[in-house]
């Protein structure tokens, strides 16, 4: 009976497993191809008021098991860096965050890649009420990175500014015809101190 | 007449439960080592996480660091069995996860060991998100499956313990690494297959500039072969694709973890990605331990 009531469970997980992947998928394909459609799977997972569906979520999220596997797709996302240029005596600074080790290269960057989120917005004319959450997410973001570079290399700085770069993205056959990639500025946070 | 029925769909659910059980479980003989090395070495590689990471995590527990309380509010889990205040500082959290890491590997008490080992991982996945990427979450649904594997069976401090019988023909749920390996490339395969950029090189390229911002290797030479390009990018989606596929294949599988494994050498030498390689290279070897392990050393343990 042990064996198939933990049969039983380790169905439950591969099956939601499975359909969550779907939904995500589903999400991702219509965003890279523009498809204004509502992501039908996914709204049937989370939009719910039932207590067995949200104790399931709750234990998808507990396991990993909600994380979707489309690692570098549909497509690889853009890249991004950030620089800080600080002012201090009309004098001025530019730096980066430095890093002990790839990993930790890594794991900040993926708060990097965030501004994805950002450069959408600029292109909009109004947000969402959702949407000016994430900017201020964003923002916040910014403000303690750039704290946290003025802390860590014990710069005293009058103003600072955070700077936001995208890769320009040039295909193979661009580069091949001799064009040169680059990071390219997009958005500026300025602060004085 | 309609009890009847219902027993008999009752009888063949069972069954079926029967023969899913049956082919969760595998030889004991053939992956004993592989079932070793999960349990010995696996609580180790997700140790190094924190390791490699511990200088920037000062920052990241602190409430004065890159990331504090204001940005806290936004990107972490309200879930109140992750409030424990003693979990809140870094030394707390990872000196806890390596002492647990090790009760596992020792196999020491395994199953709560492993639980525990779980639930640590789960209250970084969910209290710092922003700081985890896709290695985490394969790691944590790998750690679930440790838990439920007769792990702490063989070679482990709980069987000097508790004096287990010593012999076993089966390992029950193993083929769970297997099947969750099956998965994770499917869907890898799948979004990449549906993506247009992984059709013309454009995908790989933009990977290998990612890359490259981590390992400062120039690949600008690669856009003089476009068609490598082209033709890796295919390989690599519909290779993820046919990967549970080619495994199931007796006649394919051994080369289908062999370029699996390649290809994370590969991710890992030139994205810059090692960590991530180093897991799921693992993790293939765990799931196929006759291709990487003399079968003479196999059958010695």
């Amino acid at each position: 009976m042990v064996k198939k009531i933990i049969v039983f469970f380790l169905l439950i997980n591969i099956i939601s497993t499975v359909i969550i992947n779907f939904g995500i998928l589903e999400r991702d394909v219509k965003a890279i191809y523009e498809i204004k459609q509502k992501n039908y799977i996914l709204s049937i997972i989370y939009n719910t008021n039932s207590k067995i569906q949200q104790l399931l979520l709750d234990y998808l999220n507990f396991t990993g098991l909600n994380s979707g596997f489309s690692y570098f797709a549909p497509n690889v996302a853009s890249n991004f860096m950030i620089t800080f240029q600080s002012y201090s005596n009309g004098n001025s600074h530019l730096g980066i965050l430095k890093y002990k080790n790839a990993e930790e290269k890594n794991r900040l960057n993926l708060l990097y890649d965030m501004y994805m989120d950002k450069l959408e917005f600029l292109s909009k004319d109004s947000l969402t009420e959702s949407e000016k959450q994430t900017e201020r997410y964003l923002n916040a973001i910014a403000k303690n990175l750039t704290l946290y570079y003025l802390n860590s290399n014990k710069i005293k700085a009058d103003s600072i500014h955070c700077i936001i770069y995208i890769n320009n993205e040039l295909d193979i056959y661009q580069i091949k015809n001799g064009k040169k990639t680059f990071y390219e500025k997009f958005y500026t946070y300025s602060y004085e101190i | 007449m309609g009890k009847k029925h219902s027993m008999k769909n009752f009888t063949h659910i069972a069954m079926k439960f029967s023969t899913f059980y049956e082919l969760l479980s595998v030889n004991f003989s053939q992956d004993k080592t592989g079932l070793l090395l999960f349990r010995i070495m696996f609580p180790l590689l997700l140790s190094l996480k924190y390791i490699l990471t511990y200088d920037v995590l000062d920052s990241i527990f602190s409430s004065n660091g890159i990331l504090n309380l204001e940005i806290r509010q936004f990107a972490t889990s309200n879930n109140p069995i992750y409030n424990i205040d003693f979990l809140m500082n870094r030394d707390n959290f990872i000196y806890l996860f390596i002492i647990i890491s090790l009760f596992v590997s020792l196999g020491f008490l395994t199953r709560i060991s492993s639980f525990l080992l779980l639930f640590l991982s789960a209250y970084f996945l969910n209290k710092f998100s922003f700081f985890n990427y896709g290695v985490d979450y394969i790691a944590q649904i790998f750690l679930l499956i440790l838990l439920l594997l007769p792990a702490g069976r063989y070679n482990s401090l709980d069987n000097f313990i508790f004096k287990f019988k010593s012999q076993y023909s089966r390992i029950e749920y193993y083929n769970l690494i297997r099947i969750a390996l099956g998965i994770i490339y499917f869907f890898g395969g799948l979004g990449k297959v549906l993506g247009e950029n992984w059709w013309n090189g454009h995908s790989i390229w933009k990977a290998l500039c990612f890359g490259s911002y981590f390992t400062n290797i120039d690949y600008s030479l690669l856009t003089q072969f476009p068609a490598l390009l082209i033709v890796s990018g295919i390989f690599i989606a519909i290779f993820e694709l046919l990967y549970p596929l080619l495994v199931y294949i007796n006649r394919t599988r051994k080369v289908a973890v062999y370029i699996i494994v390649s290809m994370h050498f590969f991710i890992g030498y030139f994205m810059g990605l090692y960590y991530f390689s180093l897991v799921l290279i693992f993790l293939n070897i765990i799931a196929y331990p006759q291709f990487f392990i003399p079968k003479k050393k196999i059958n010695d343990t």
